[in-house]
C-alpha cells in the first residue's frame, strides 16, 4: 500500500475518533438545515407574493374586459356600477400589469440579499417610468455587507463553513508534534508533503466531499426534489463551489502548519486569516464603495420624487392647457356622448400629461440615483477579487439569482416593459379613444430578459481557482525547501 | 552500514557536534554515553535526517542521509526514549499504522500481534487503547514497530529508560539477536551496565565531541565506570 493510501487510511482513523469535531460538525447541519428550512419559507412567500399580485392584477383585466363587452352593448344598468365607471374602464391609462423577477432555483439561500432585491413591480401606461423606483429602491442597500439580518446558506457557508473545517484542521501537523507522534511517523520513509497531502485529502474526502453533495441535495429537497432534474448545473455548480472555498481553507490550514508552529499558534493564525478575509476585507470594502461613492439618501430621494409629483401635480391644468394650445388636432374626441367622451378624454390626456411632467422633472435625480447605486455594485463586483469569501458570496449569489447584474436586468426589462405598454395605448390616449372589449387581451406581457451569468460565474470561479492556488504553491515551495520541526 | 563523515552540527554559535567520524559495521552495537547536552540526540537526530547537518555526511549503507531521506529511512529503525502512539488507538492499530508506513506493506493481524508478543507485551493488551499504557508498554510496541520493519540499522536513544530491569534484560537480548542477524545499532544511553552488556563498542562523548571509543570486550565493567567518569572531569 502507498503510503498516501497508508496515512489516509489511518487519518480516518484518527478522525473518527475526534468526537468534539463531530459535535461541531453536527452543529453546522443543524444550523445548516434550520437556515434551508427558512430560506425555503421565504423563498415560497416570496413566489406567493408575486402570483398573488400578478393573479389579482389578470382577474382584473378580465373583470375590465368583460364589462367593457357588458358597456358596448349598452347594458352599463346590469352592471351596477356609477356612471363614471364607464369611462374609468375604458380609459388606456387604466390597465395595469406586473413586472415579476422569475426566481432561481436556489434562491433560498440567498434569503439575505434576496430581501433586498426587487422582484415585483405594478405599472400602468401613465406610471412615470421612475415611479419604478418606488418598487426597485430596494437595491440601494450595498450588497457586500456579509453579516446582515437572517441567517441564510450564503451566510452560513461563506463564514461557518470554514471555521468548521478549521476545526478539523488547524491542527493536522501540530497536534502529532505535540503528542511526540510526528518523529516516529517521520522517522518512517514518508515525505512531509506525503503526510500533508493525505491529511488534507481525508478532510476533503470525509468532511468537504460529503458536505458539497448533501447541501444540494437537502436544497433540492426542501423545495421539490424534481428541481435537480430541471436545473442540475445550478446544483452541481453550488457543489463545486463549495468543493472549492473549501479547499481554499483545507490548504490554508496545511500551509500554516507546515510552517511549525503550535496548535495554538496555528489556531491564532488561522482565526486572524479567517477575521480578516470573512470579516474584514469585505467590511474595508463596503467602507471604500460608501465612501467613494456615497449611498442615495433614500428618505431624501423618496421626498423629492414626492415633491416632484406634487409640483406637477398641481401644474395639471395649465399642462392640459399648453397641450391643448400646441396641439390642437388631438384633443378633440368623437363620442355619442359628447361631454361624456371629452372629459374622459381630458382627464385621461391630463394624468398622462402630469406623469410626463413628473418624469421629466425627476429624471435627472432618479439617473443621479442609479449612476450612484451602479457605481457601488460595480466597485462591490470588481472588489470580490480581494478575498475568496467575497468572491464566493458572490457565485453564491449568482446561483440564487440575486446578484445586482440581475436587478439590473429586472429593473431594465420593467422599463422595457412598460415602454411596451405605453407604445400600445399611449396614442390612444392622445387621440382621445377608450379601450374596447377585447383590447385588454392584446396587451403585451412582461419578459425577464435573464443576463447571462455565465461569464461573471466564470470569473468568480476562476479566481477562487487563483485563490487555491496560492496556498497550495506556497504549502508546495514550503515543503519542498524546509525540514520539518519535530519538535 | 552507518557512517558519519565529519559530521557537524551548529546552532549559532554552539557547537552542538563537532566533525565526527564513525563508522558502525553491520552486527555492531555502538552505544554513545555522554552526559546531559553532549551530543548524543544530535547524532542521532542527524542520521534521521531530523535535522540538517551544519557540515559533513551521515551515510547509511553508503547512502547520504541528507539527500535521500526516504531511501535512508527505509534502512533505518528508531526507537526513541519517548515512545509516543495515538492514544485514541489500540496497541495493534497503532502497529498497523507504523508497520505499513515502514515497509510499504500490508502486515496480517496475525502476524502483527506476533510481533507485539515477540516484543514483550503482555496478552491481552493488543487490542487496548494505547492511552491506558504504561510507559512500558508503549515502549514495547515501540519496539514492535522497529521489529516489523525488518531495518538493517538501528537507532535508539535511551530506550531502555522507564523499562523494569526484566524487560531492560529481554531488551539487551533482543539487541544481541539482531546484531547477530547483521543489523548495525548505535544506541544513546545513560546506563554504563547495558552498554557494557548489549554494547561491542562504547564511544564517550562530551559537549559535542567524541572523546573516547573502546571495544567492551576490552574492558570491564569497573573499568568502564572509571573510564567515563575520568572523561567527565574538567
Ligand atoms: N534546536 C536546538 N537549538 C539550539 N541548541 C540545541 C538544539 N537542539 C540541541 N541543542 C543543543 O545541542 C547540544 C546537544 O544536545 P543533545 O540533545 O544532542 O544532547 P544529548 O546528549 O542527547 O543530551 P541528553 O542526555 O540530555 O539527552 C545541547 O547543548 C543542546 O542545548
Ligand atoms: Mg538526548
Amino acid at each position: 500500500m502507498s503510503a498516501l493510501a497508508t496515512v489516509i487510511r489511518h487519518e480516518n482513523r484518527v478522525l473518527s475518533a475526534d468526537r468534539a469535531s463531530w459535535i461541531g460538525l453536527a452543529v453546522f447541519l443543524v444550523i445548516a438545515i434550520y437556515a434551508i428550512a427558512s430560506g425555503a419559507t421565504w423563498m415560497q412567500l416570496r413566489q406567493a407574493e408575486a402570483a398573488t399580485s400578478v393573479q389579482i392584477s389578470q382577474e382584473r383585466s378580465a373583470e375590465f374586459d368583460r364589462n367593457l363587452a357588458v358597456i358596448e352593448a349598452g347594458r352599463l344598468a346590469e352592471l351596477g356600477k356609477p356612471n363614471w365607471y364607464k369611462r374609468w374602464s375604458g380609459a388606456p391609462t387604466t390597465p395595469d400589469s406586473r413586472a415579476v423577477l422569475p426566481s432561481r432555483p436556489l434562491l433560498l439561500i440567498a434569503s439575505n440579499a434576496g430581501e433586498l432585491q426587487p422582484h415585483l413591480a405594478t405599472m400602468r401606461p401613465a406610471s412615470s417610468r421612475h415611479s419604478l423606483l418606488d418598487d426597485l429602491k430596494a437595491s440601494t442597500q450595498n450588497p457586500v455587507t456579509l453579516a446582515v439580518g437572517r441567517l441564510d446558506m450564503v451566510f452560513l457557508l461563506t463564514a461557518a463553513l470554514p471555521l468548521l473545517l478549521l476545526a478539523f484542521s488547524f491542527n493536522l501537523l501540530s497536534v502529532e508534534r505535540e503528542q511526540g507522534t510526528l518523529a516516529l511517523v517521520l522517522a518512517q520513509p514518508i515525505a512531509l508533503a506525503t503526510l500533508i497531502t493525505g491529511k488534507l485529502l481525508t478532510r476533503f474526502l470525509r468532511l468537504l466531499l460529503p458536505l458539497a453533495i448533501a447541501v444540494p441535495l437537502l436544497l433540492a429537497l426542501a423545495v421539490d426534489p424534481a428541481q435537480l432534474g430541471r436545473a442540475p448545473l445550478d446544483y452541481l455548480l453550488l457543489a463545486v463551489l463549495i468543493l472549492v472555498y473549501g479547499a481554499f481553507w483545507l490548504l490554508l490550514a496545511g500551509l500554516i502548519n507546515a510552517l511549525g508552529g503550535s496548535s495554538a499558534r496555528n489556531a491564532l493564525s488561522l482565526g486572524g486569516l479567517w477575521l480578516l478575509l470573512v470579516l474584514v476585507v469585505p467590511s474595508l470594502l463596503n467602507i471604500a464603495a460608501a465612501a467613494l461613492h456615497p449611498p442615495p439618501d433614500r428618505a431624501g430621494l423618496t421626498n423629492e420624487l414626492r415633491a416632484r409629483l406634487v409640483e406637477a401635480r398641481n401644474g395639471g391644468d395649465q399642462l392640459y392647457q399648453d397641450h391643448a394650445l400646441e396641439h390642437p388636432d388631438t384633443v378633440v374626441a368623437e363620442s355619442t356622448d359628447p361631454a361624456e367622451a371629452f372629459d374622459s378624454a381630458k382627464a385621461t390626456l391630463t394624468t398622462w400629461l402630469v406623469r410626463e411632467r413628473t418624469d421629466a422633472l425627476v429624471a435627472p435625480i432618479a439617473e443621479r440615483f442609479e449612476q450612484d447605486l451602479a457605481a457601488q455594485q460595480d466597485l462591490a463586483e470588481s472588489g470580490r477579487f480581494l478575498s475568496p469569501a467575497l468572491l464566493f458570496q458572490a457565485a453564491l449569489n449568482r446561483l440564487a439569482g440575486v446578484d445586482a447584474a440581475r436587478s439590473r436586468a429586472f429593473s431594465a426589462a420593467a422599463k422595457a416593459h412598460l415602454d411596451a405598454l405605453r407604445a400600445q395605448l399611449i396614442p390612444k390616449v392622445l387621440a382621445g379613444q377608450i379601450l374596447r372589449a377585447g383590447d385588454y387581451g392584446g396587451l403585451p406581457r412582461f419578459e425577464m430578459v435573464e443576463p447571462s451569468a455565465a461569464g461573471p460565474l466564470g470569473l468568480d470561479l476562476l479566481g477562487l481557482l487563483l485563490a487555491v492556488l496560492l496556498p497550495a504553491v506556497l504549502l508546495m515551495a514550503r515543503l519542498r525547501s524546509a525540514r520539518p520541526v519535530i519538535r | 552500514m552507518l557512517e558519519a563523515r565529519g559530521l557537524t552540527k551548529q546552532y549559532g554559535s554552539q557547537i552542538a557536534l563537532h566533525p565526527l567520524d564513525l563508522t558502525i559495521a553491520p552486527g555492531e552495537v555502538f552505544c554513545l554515553l555522554g552526559a546531559n547536552g553532549a551530543g548524543k540526540t544530535t547524532t542521532i537526530n542527524l542520521f534521521l535526517d531530523f535535522i540538517a547537518p551544519t557540515a559533513g555526511t551521515a551515510l547509511i549503507g553508503g547512502v547520504e542521509v541528507a539527500s535521500n531521506p526516504l531511501a535512508t529511512k527505509a534502512q533505518l529503525a528508531y526507537i526513541p526514549e519517548q515512545v509516543t502512539l495515538y492514544r485514541n488507538l489500540t496497541g495493534l492499530e497503532n502497529l498497523r499504522f507504523f508497520a505499513a508506513l515502514a515497509t510499504g506493506e500490508t502486515l496480517p493481524d496475525s502476524r502483527l500481534l506476533e510481533i507485539l508478543k515477540a516484543a514483550g507485551l503482555p496478552d491481552g493488551a493488543a487490542g487496548k487503547r494505547v492511552g491506558g499504557y504504561s510507559k512500558g508498554m508503549r515502549q514495547k510496541v515501540g519496539i514492535a514497530i522497529a521489529m516489523a520493519k525488518n531495518a538493517r540499522a538501528l537507532l535508539l536513544d535511551e530506550p531502555t529508560s522507564g523499562l523494569d530491569p526484566k524487560a531492560s534484560n529481554e531488551f539487551s537480548a533482543l539487541l544481541t539477536r539482531l546484531s547477530g542477524e547483521g543489523v548495525a545499532i548505535l544506541m544513546a544511553t545513560h546506563d554504563l551496565f547495558r552498554a557494557k552488556e548489549s554494547g561491542t563498542r562504547i564511544g564517550i562523548m562530551r559537549e559535542g565531541r567524541m572523546r573516547h571509543q573502546v571495544a567492551t570486550r576490552d574492558i570491564g565493567h569497573a573499568d568502564l565506570e572509571q573510564l567515563y567518569l575520568e572523561q567527565m572531569r574538567d
